[in-house]
């Protein structure tokens, strides 16, 4: 059995596709086989909610006349890059407030936007022939700007190791409070629903696929940065470090409050929780296997993070065991939280079914695909 | 009938033996949460107390009597559902299961009676859903 982007898209139009979300079709594939469940299912929808600390948005305020290249500029008092054309800027989600720290970041002010918030901005510029203006000070909402679009140059890790502590006092990461003498256990990933594990040979995700973004249509824009694809791999395919990463890209005026939110780690900073949903064409029975790989097979490391440099595995886990709330270690139950939502990223996948069910979302074939191979490097040593 | 109470004292009364007199007087097991006596002698002590219902009437009397500011906690913490995308890190830091996520639903659960009101999950919450509304 075999499918096209163009048989699926025939499917969506014509209102016959039958969707299901990456949870839904664990289930399905235990009942009825891997080669039944190809034949009755067309895409499958997985979704994810977590801080994503490596994102940000590209504005641009429009023209002031006369007219100023703004070279200094913050946002609500948090400050955003000078260094692009005369009214473009980039902020950053973790870059902190001046005045209140951490409290309030660059992630706080794309949701104030998103959220039809006004934003203060103050810029200033030397001032030229051509922008001879010096300094500008004014409120603006999102409606206001010209482009205002979140790029995240790294989002949907494939694979996070969970984080624990067996150092004496507590540790501020951005994995959360990471208590002391082992007294607990912080994981990230959605498991099963998580993108990257339900296509793990990035044959379906790639550059220009067209994903669910913070309740807009993004798109996936590259590589994500620290894109280690070629990394160790266990007897499915799945990483057992990071494995790949993706850059993200979607109108911030078409988003919705509910999908992102600013996120605010105790001692560590500020950061992003980022709603992502990406559809899976099911082209054949290797990728229904790949997508039918439930929890009890998915695994991470745990490390210990009290450690400053090749943080040590504690153990190798399921994230049906992380997901348990409690898992076994030497002999000691110690309690496990999640710092992504699956909540929300069940949201987010039923979300998205419903709308490619309804024909108003249409799968895109990646205009190129990612590779295999490309292994992270530390930075280079001091010479 | 077991119930959280806050008890605010100004700074006359701080000397004043009251956990001893609801122990002695009222019969009623105290269990103190939390107690602090600030700058200017004025205080406040949060306990956890089981006891008859009609002994915890009688004490309250004599709080009021003492002129100790005295009311029951029925919610120590106010999670902001809006706010809150149930993403369970302040279950971790809960040490009393009063925050657990719903294993059906992975929706924040709260329990209230559980609660000893530490604030822990006021720090962990990375969205700053959750307040304090007692202390």
């Amino acid at each position: 059995m075999k499918r096209t982007y163009a048989s699926i898209n025939e499917r969506i139009k014509s209102g016959e596709v039958l969707v299901m979300t990456a949870e839904e079709v664990v289930d399905l594939v235990k009942e009825v086989g891997i080669e039944k469940a190809t034949r009755q299912v067309d895409v499958v929808t997985t979704a994810t909610f977590g801080p994503m600390c490596s994102s940000g948005a590209f504005l641009n305020f429009g023209h002031t006349s006369p007219a100023i290249r703004m070279e200094a500029i913050t946002l609500n008092d948090v400050p955003a890059c000078g260094g692009l054309a005369a009214v473009d800027t980039y902020i950053g989600g973790t870059e902190e407030s001046i005045n209140q720290g951490y409290e309030y970041g660059g992630a706080h002010v794309i949701c104030d936007l998103i959220e039809g918030k006004a934003v203060h901005l103050k810029a200033s510029g030397k001032g030229t022939d051509c922008y001879p203006k010096k300094e500008v000070s004014r409120s603006l909402k999102l409606e206001d700007l010209n482009e205002a679009y979140l790029y995240n140059p790294r989002n949907c890790y494939q694979n996070y190791a969970a984080a624990c502590n067996t150092s004496s006092r507590p540790l501020y990461t951005y994995m959360g409070t990471l208590q002391e003498n082992l007294k607990g256990i912080n994981y990230s990933t959605s498991g099963t629903l998580s993108p990257l594990l339900n296509d793990p040979h990035y044959r379906t995700i790639g550059m220009g696929t067209r994903i669910f973004l913070a309740g807009a249509t993004g798109y996936v824009a590259y590589k994500g940065t620290q894109f280690n694809s070629g990394c160790q791999r266990d007897e499915n395919g799945i990483p057992l470090g990071t494995g790949a990463t993706l850059a993200l890209i979607g109108d911030m005026k078409k988003m919705d409050r509910r999908y992102i939110a600013p996120a605010v780690y105790q001692g560590y900073g500020t950061s992003l929780f980022v709603g992502v949903g990406i559809p899976i064409p099911i082209l054949d029975e290797a990728m229904m296997a790949q997508v039918s790989i439930g929890n009890n097979q998915l695994y991470t490391n745990i490390l210990d993070y009290s450690v400053a440099s090749n943080r040590p595995i504690i153990k190798r886990i399921s994230y049906e065991a992380l997901q348990s709330g409690s898992v076994d270690i030497d002999g000691k139950s110690v309690k496990t939280a999640p710092l992504s939502s699956i909540k929300k990223a069940r949201e987010i996948a039923n979300l998205l079914k419903a709308s490619i069910q309804a024909g108003d979302f249409l799968l895109t074939e990646p205009v190129e695909i990612f590779d295999s191979v490309s292994i992270t490097k530390p930075m280079k040593k001091e010479d | 009938m077991r119930t959280k109470m806050i008890m605010k004292f100004e700074k006359d009364l701080t000397n004043q033996p009251v956990t001893y007199d609801l122990v002695k007087k009222f019969d009623l097991r105290v269990n103190i949460l939390k107690a602090d006596i600030n700058d200017n002698l004025q205080g406040y002590v949060v306990v956890d107390i089981d006891g008859h219902s009609k002994d915890l009437a009688e004490a309250l009397k004599y709080l009021d009597a003492l002129g100790v500011d005295a009311d029951l906690i029925t919610n120590t913490i106010d999670i902001d559902r809006n706010l809150c995308v149930s993403c369970g890190i302040c279950t971790g830091a809960c040490g009393v299961r009063a925050l657990t996520l719903s294993r059906d639903t992975w929706s924040l659960v709260y329990v209230e009676n559980r609660c000893v009101g530490c604030n822990r999950c006021l720090g962990a919450c990375p969205t700053r859903a959750i307040k304090n509304l007692v202390w």
